[in-house]
């Protein structure tokens, strides 16, 4: 009789003391290497909101930005760090490698929203063995397909200008694929290395992209490069060449024509990793997902300013015309 | 409800309680527990229809989605038509739909014989070169027969799911003249399920016929490529892919371990199925919720029942506590305590019989305080007779206690014990009290059944008697009537026992009648038993006192024993021991005489000098005595003035005639035999107690101990002695090889101990096989020696001699012997009667004799007489000893001189050995320095002739000069005039040295070389140059015998064993199994080089082992014909300079 109602009244309490936890407020550092990254960013944040994570109520951004210079990047990315958040977002591979260096080995999670070479990051695109986790822009994937566009572009064209830069994370790589695809086209190439690691160094070294050393100037994703593709494309507008961009983006900055991923697209897409590893997944269990889309985007402007008509069939596929 | 197996703990209201609850419990859980059941089902029947439908739903929906995609493809086959095969055109139409539907990632269109034609991807760039034939394939065949097709689910190296899914081109009716094949990227499917919400925490899955995941709310699962095939509804399907679920609803464990319902429904056309799966908990949630309704209303009841319960058990059970309430007072000792109850029924009637109870108790309660007051005094005395009896071992203290105590306590005028005496015959007062000593003072003792005492004494039964005036009973008891007329009324007589046995009594008498109650009687009774408990005890400590005595003396008497090896001293000891304890007035000890094969009288006390001058000796057999020791059996006489038997055993009486009255013998034996006898006597007749007997014997054996000891010790020193002689013997002739000395001081010896008269000793001649005499002493200063030698046969000495048997004569003056014997009986002659002659032995032969004299006749012991064989034999050993040592001598000077030849004859050869290799050597010089000159055309160019020969002079002298070299070395080893020059260096420098050598002698690169030598290898101390030359010499030797092929040498630090090991292996032919044991002596060759294959002359090997012996190092070789040689050697890190005795180390001594 007693132990009954002992037993009700302590049930009682604890009905009444139903969990009341405070909520927390998550910290999420993004760091991006150039300008043209930060769509990706926006597209995360409006898929985070959409799944439920409102800034000042559960979640806190702190946006760090390189604007192209690689010694910047690398000390936003130790600044990062230093302030412990919750959780990074990156945007390439070039900004991603700093953050995967200082991270390695400890449980801070790093999502990257648009790695060019995620293998250069991660074991495999199954799972990455480390902290990191994110989506692949497939950049280095696409180096056939940017080649393909040349020929489609501009048929007649034999040698092909090819943009690089020697301190860039994935140079050896783009240089690879494209010496190789190029031998597939039979483009005769001409690499041109625009030293240095910002804007004001491209720029010292873009007059040696000339009608003389190609026919048409291809970009590959490269940050410091994408930064300056405001001097390579108005070089290439006028040496008359045609010019291929490393992503849609720059397209709009001027290059002819590109075909990839849309870096807004990849941030929703990966707003949803982020998701799960707040709520407890581990980096290395979420495989590296693919761009769920694929854009080709054509600048008819700039065709016109160098003389060059596109093939309809080009034009039935673009994505984005830039009239 | 109080079965045996269980017991109710509580009263009347817990009974109450508990069954009201248990019944009213039962009740309400059957009704739950029915709802519950029906309930259940109704909400899993309603779970299992939802989850059907869903699954069903998905499914379908898949389907059509899929069926949608066919459509498309359906679609650009018409469209593709416009278009040329392979055209720019077709290739755009292909573009575009992968561009316009993200599903499709990549689109091939093949012609009628299935080649590639065109080939696009969202991804790669196709070139002609990457176009095939595709004819075989099944994405080609199925179309072109008409029918559209769709592969199994497949994963890229991205991990995304695909399908392959292909359609024909028609043209015209039935005519497919190529077909559209398209990859399907599956992950917008992962959307459809991603979307599908059931429950809180339930899934939904897509898998194909395998059991790989297709699609999931979790993409992470799919791009893991998870399978889920444990599932049990899973392998359900992958069991039979095309039926629908027979068992919707089942509940099961999913792969995480989970309790789950789960439903599955197959995709139509495609092998692929939608699962359901939500957790158990989950999807009867509503059940759980239902359950607690159920068990908080259960609850309810049992409560208001209980209450109920509780105040109907309280009006009942309210009488009975208040009865309770009356027995816990009563229990507290309130015993005038009575309840109050008007109930009117069964337990008012209850109540007035605990109060009719309650006042009972009350009454009886008082009764008993008396008596237990009464029993309480009684045992207080009882216990201060008790304690007085165990404080005390002495009787009349204890004894006059209880009587004092028994007056005090029964009232009695007079109290008296009796006891009985010693004897146990009659009985004596031992303690009396209160009125009347006068009375008692006339009462001293009682026969046994004499009177009413001497009766209880017998029967062991008590008598009362509450007034003797009236009770005829005294009348016919009392002896005769004292008591009475003493005045006494009342009397009790009460045995006092001791196990069992009565062994006195108590007798108390009163002026007036009066009556002994039961308690009274008991406690009497009690008494008296303390009273035997006290005489007991008194007893025990008078006998434990009497025996610790006896222990005592037989300790003082073992001590004598033990401490003395004089007989004499035990004997008076013991025997006065005996003596002075059992209260006897004589004693006397008789032994054995080996002489006269009697007793005869050792020791006595208390006899008077004639009495013992009487009696000193007895034959065997004769007297007491004499029986005694015969039979071996103790004799006793209690009084011999009358004992007939004593008269029959005396020899003539002496005891008696002495006035003894009491005799007793003992034998005294051994362990194996009769020593002889012990007398005890007394002038008063004496009986012998069991006690005394067991005192006597034991005194006894102490003395035969002691007769024992004495003997053993003398045999002892005696045996000491001649073992101390035979050493002395033995010493002499082991200290020296000089056999006049050894026999002049063993001679001294050998009479020091047997003190003989005269002794001699003769040697056996060995050339002439006579007797001569060697060594003799004499008491009298000079010896006998008239006769100097004698011949194998002749005389006793001779006879002796012969046999090598000893001849004795005790004394030869009545030896018959000695007559028959002696042929000159000069020992006779000079005054001597013992004479004896033993043989000296050595290796079973004689080789002398020695003879003993003495002027009397003399019986030597056994003993002596294996002594004195031992110290001939002894004589014998150092005689041996002697020609040995002069053999010995002899040859080891025979052996120097031949030694001394030889070291000459060595040095000789050794020397031009030396000298001649050094003549060689010089002129061998000179023609090799000119023959380099001329080769390298300081005298003029050569022909290539001269060349040639030159060379071979060249080679041939170098071989030459290593040859004398060698031979130099050798001998300069073997007359040790070799040494090591010691220093302490890296061996890194030796090798350097080596690699020059070897860059020389394989200058042509003949053979591969390769060292292997590790960075860090200690400093050695040893001669580098001797190590260096080893190395050379078995590296040359690797290259002279390694045709083509390879030499390795390897140097290796042995941490551990403080060395370093070098080895110098090659590929070269190798050494015959046979030939490995022979390879480091000098001049041994392999047969190859005998052929003229290889140089040499075999001095290498053997220089090398010489070296590494003087340097402590050790070589072995490890080699088989034809598959190279490999030769190992270790050096230590340092030659131990403490073990050497200079820098620079000879050879000899290394």
């Amino acid at each position: 009789m007693k132990n009954a109602l002992i037993i009700s009244v302590v049930a009682g309490l604890l009905l009444a003391a139903a969990p009341c936890r405070a909520q927390r407020i998550f910290h999420i550092c993004a760091l991006v290497g150039e300008d043209q990254f930060v769509p990706a960013f926006e597209g995360f944040r409006g898929k985070m909101a959409e799944l439920g994570y409102i800034e000042g109520k559960n979640v806190r951004y702190s946006l760090y930005n390189a604007k192209g210079d690689l010694d910047d990047l690398k000390v936003l990315a130790q600044k990062i760090v230093q302030q412990k958040p919750d959780l990074i977002v990156t945007s390439s591979t070039t900004a991603t490698a700093p953050v995967a260096k200082l991270t390695a080995g400890t449980d801070l999670p790093v999502v990257f929203l648009s790695a060019g070479n995620p293998l250069k990051l991660v074991k495999s695109y199954s799972s990455s063995g480390n902290n990191l986790t994110g989506i692949s822009s497939s950049a280095l994937e696409l180096t056939e397909k940017r080649l393909a566009l040349v020929r489609e572009l501009a048929p007649t064209v034999k040698r092909v200008v090819f943009l690089t830069n020697g301190q860039g994370t994935n140079f050896e790589e783009y240089l690879a694929a494209t010496r190789d695809t190029a031998s597939k086209f039979n483009f005769e190439l001409t690499e041109i290395e625009l030293l240095g690691a910002n804007r004001d160094e491209v720029k010292k070294h873009i007059g040696r992209i000339t009608r003389k050393a190609g026919e048409a100037v291809v970009v590959p994703p490269d940050a410091p490069l994408v930064g300056s593709i405001e001097f390579i494309s108005a070089q290439a507008v006028k040496e008359k060449l045609p010019s291929i961009g490393p992503n849609v983006q720059t397209v709009r900055r001027g290059m002819l024509a590109a075909y990839s991923s849309d870096y807004h697209s990849l941030g929703r897409q990966g707003a949803k990793l982020v998701d799960m590893i707040l709520r407890g997944a581990k980096p290395a269990d979420l495989p590296i997902e693919l761009p769920h889309k694929l854009e080709l985007a054509v600048n008819l402007k700039i065709a016109r300013a160098i003389g060059l008509k596109p093939a309809k069939e080009i034009l039935l596929r673009a994505d984005e015309l830039i009239e | 409800m109080a079965a045996g197996w269980f017991r109710w703990r509580g009263g009347i209201r817990h009974r109450l309680l508990w069954t009201g609850l248990l019944f009213l419990g039962i009740a309400l859980l059957a009704n739950t527990i029915a709802g519950s059941l029906y309930t259940r089902r109704q909400i899993k029947r309603a779970a299992v229809r939802l989850q059907a439908e869903v699954a069903s739903k998905v499914a379908n929906h898949i389907a059509g989605i899929m069926d949608r995609k066919t459509e498309r493809l359906m679609d650009l086959t018409v469209s593709l038509g416009l278009y040329g095969p392979g055209t720019e055109g077709q290739r755009t139409l292909a573009l575009l739909l992968v561009k316009n539907d993200q599903a499709f990632t990549g689109m091939t269109i093949l012609d009628a014989q299935g080649n590639e034609i065109v080939k696009v991807s969202e991804r790669r760039v196709y070139f002609p070169t990457d176009l095939a034939n595709r004819s075989t394939e099944l994405f080609f065949r199925q179309p072109m027969q008409g029918a559209a097709y769709v592969s199994p689910v497949y994963t890229t190296d991205k991990a995304e799911p695909y399908v392959t899914m292909a359609v024909p081109i028609f043209q015209g009716p039935g005519r497919a003249v190529g077909v559209v094949v398209a990859e399907v990227n599956l992950t917008f499917l992962w959307q459809i399920i991603g979307d599908v919400r059931f429950s809180e925490s339930g899934n939904t899955f897509l898998v194909d016929g395998q059991g790989n995941l297709v699609a999931h709310r979790d993409p992470s699962l799919v791009l893991r490529r998870t399978n889920l095939r444990d599932h049990f509804k899973v392998r359900e399907f992958v069991e039979r892919p095309e039926a629908p679920d027979a068992k919707a609803g089942e509940e099961g464990t999913d792969i995480m371990g989970q309790r789950v319902v789960s439903t599955y429904a197959p995709v139509r056309g495609l092998r692929w199925a939608v699962v359901v799966n939500e957790p158990v908990d989950s999807a009867l949630a509503d059940l759980a919720a239902m359950q607690r309704y159920a068990i908080l209303l259960l609850v309810a009841g049992l409560g208001v029942g209980s209450l109920v319960i509780l105040w109907v058990s309280n009006k009942i059970t309210a009488p009975i506590r208040k009865l309770h309430r009356g027995v816990e007072i009563m229990r507290q000792g309130g015993l005038e305590h009575r309840v109050d109850i008007k109930t009117g029924d069964e337990i008012e009637h209850l109540a007035a019989e605990f109060n009719e109870m309650a006042a009972e108790l009350e009454n009886s309660y008082g009764m008993l305080e008396q008596r237990v007051d009464q029993r309480t005094k009684d045992l207080a005395a009882l216990y201060e007779v008790t304690t007085a009896v165990n404080e005390s071992l002495e009787l009349p203290p204890v004894l006059d206690h209880v009587i004092q105590r028994i007056s005090a306590l029964f009232d009695f005028d007079a109290t008296a014990i009796f006891l009985f005496d010693e004897a146990g015959e009659e009985i004596h007062m031992r303690a009396s009290g209160g009125a009347c000593p006068e009375f008692w003072g006339q009462r001293k003792g009682f026969r046994r059944g004499e009177g009413l005492v001497g009766r209880v004494v017998e029967s062991g039964e008590a008598f009362v008697f509450e007034d003797i005036a009236s009770d005829r009973r005294y009348d016919s008891l009392t002896r005769n009537g004292e008591t009475r007329r003493a005045g006494a009324r009342f009397l009790a007589v009460l045995p006092i026992k001791t196990k069992g046995e009565t062994v006195g009594v108590v007798v108390s008498t009163c002026r007036y009648p009066r009556r002994l109650t039961e308690e009274e009687f008991r406690l009497l009774t009690s008494m008296s038993d303390q009273i035997g408990a006290a005489v007991q005890k008194a007893g025990l400590f008078e006998e434990s006192v009497s025996r610790a005595n006896e222990l005592a003396a037989l300790y003082d008497v073992t001590a004598t024993v033990n401490q003395s090896r004089d007989p004499d001293v035990v004997l008076r000891e013991v025997v006065h021991k005996v003596l002075q304890l059992t209260g006897f007035d004589a004693a006397r000890v008789y032994l054995f005489d080996s002489e006269t094969d009697g007793l005869r009288l050792k020791f006595h006390e208390g006899l008077t000098p004639e009495f013992a001058a009487e009696v000193v000796s007895y034959r065997a057999g004769e007297g007491i005595d004499g029986k005694v020791a015969a039979s071996g059996e103790p004799a006793f006489f209690y009084d011999v003035q009358n004992d007939p038997l004593y008269e029959a055993m005396a020899r003539k009486g002496r005891a008696r005639e002495a006035g003894f009255r009491t005799l007793m013998s003992f034998p005294l034996r051994s362990k194996t035999r009769t020593l002889g006898t012990i007398n005890f006597l007394n002038r008063t007749p004496r009986s012998l107690l069991a006690r005394d007997r067991v005192l006597l014997l034991s005194m006894a054996n102490q003395i035969c101990v002691a007769l024992e000891n004495a003997k053993l010790f003398e045999q002892t020193v005696a045996g000491a002695k001649e073992i101390s002689a035979l050493y002395d013997v033995t010493k002499t002739v082991n200290q020296s090889l000089d056999l006049t000395v050894v026999l002049q001081e063993v001679i001294e010896k050998f009479n020091d101990i047997f003190r003989f008269n005269s002794t001699r000793i003769y040697l056996a001649n060995p050339h002439s096989g006579d007797l001569e005499l060697q060594a003799s002493y004499s008491m009298e200063g000079k010896g006998s020696e008239r006769v100097r030698s004698f011949r194998r046969g002749e005389g006793i000495i001779g006879k002796v001699a012969d046999s090598g048997e000893p001849i004795i004569f005790e004394d030869l003056r009545t030896d018959p012997r000695y007559q028959q014997l002696s042929t000159s009986k000069n020992t006779r002659d000079t005054g001597n009667a013992f004479l004896a002659i033993f043989p000296i032995l050595a290796k079973f032969k004689t080789v002398g004799t020695i003879l003993c004299n003495g002027r009397e006749p003399r019986r030597l012991t056994h003993g002596e007489t294996q002594l004195i064989a031992s110290m001939a034999a002894q004589i014998g050993v150092a005689v041996e000893n002697a020609r040995l040592y002069s053999e010995t001598k002899q040859k080891t000077l025979e052996l120097e001189k031949a030694n001394t030849e030889m070291e000459e004859a060595y040095r000789a050869k050794g020397d031009f050995l030396a000298a001649m290799s050094h003549e060689l050597r010089t002129p061998l010089n000179v023609i090799i320095g000119n023959a380099d000159l001329c080769r390298d055309g300081f005298f003029g160019d050569l022909s290539t002739k001269q060349r040639q020969a030159l060379e071979k002079i060249l080679r041939y002298s170098r071989i030459l000069l290593k040859l004398i070299s060698d031979v130099l070395t050798l001998t300069k080893i073997e007359a040790k005039k070799m040494s090591l020059d010691l220093s302490t260096f890296e061996i890194g420098e030796v090798i350097e040295q080596l690699e020059s050598y070897v860059e020389q002698l394989n200058h042509n690169g003949r053979v591969g070389i390769s060292w292997s030598v590790p960075p860090k290898l200690p400093a050695l101390t040893t001669d580098a140059l001797k190590l260096e030359e080893i190395l050379q010499n078995l590296i040359g030797n690797a290259y002279k015998f390694t045709p083509n092929g390879s030499i390795e040498i390897r140097v290796r630090d042995l941490t551990h064993e403080r060395r370093v090991e070098f080895a110098v292996a090659d590929t070269g032919i190798g050494i015959k199994p046979e030939d490995l044991d022979k390879i480091f002596d000098e001049f041994h060759q392999l047969e190859e080089a005998h052929t003229g294959s290889y140089f040499g002359v075999g001095l290498g090997l053997s220089i090398i082992k010489k070296y590494l012996d003087l340097m402590k190092g050790d070589i072995r070789v490890e080699s088989a014909p034809g598959a190279g040689s490999t030769f190992t050697f270790t050096l230590p890190y340092s030659l131990d300079a403490a073990a050497l005795p200079s820098r620079r180390v000879a050879a000899g001594q290394a």
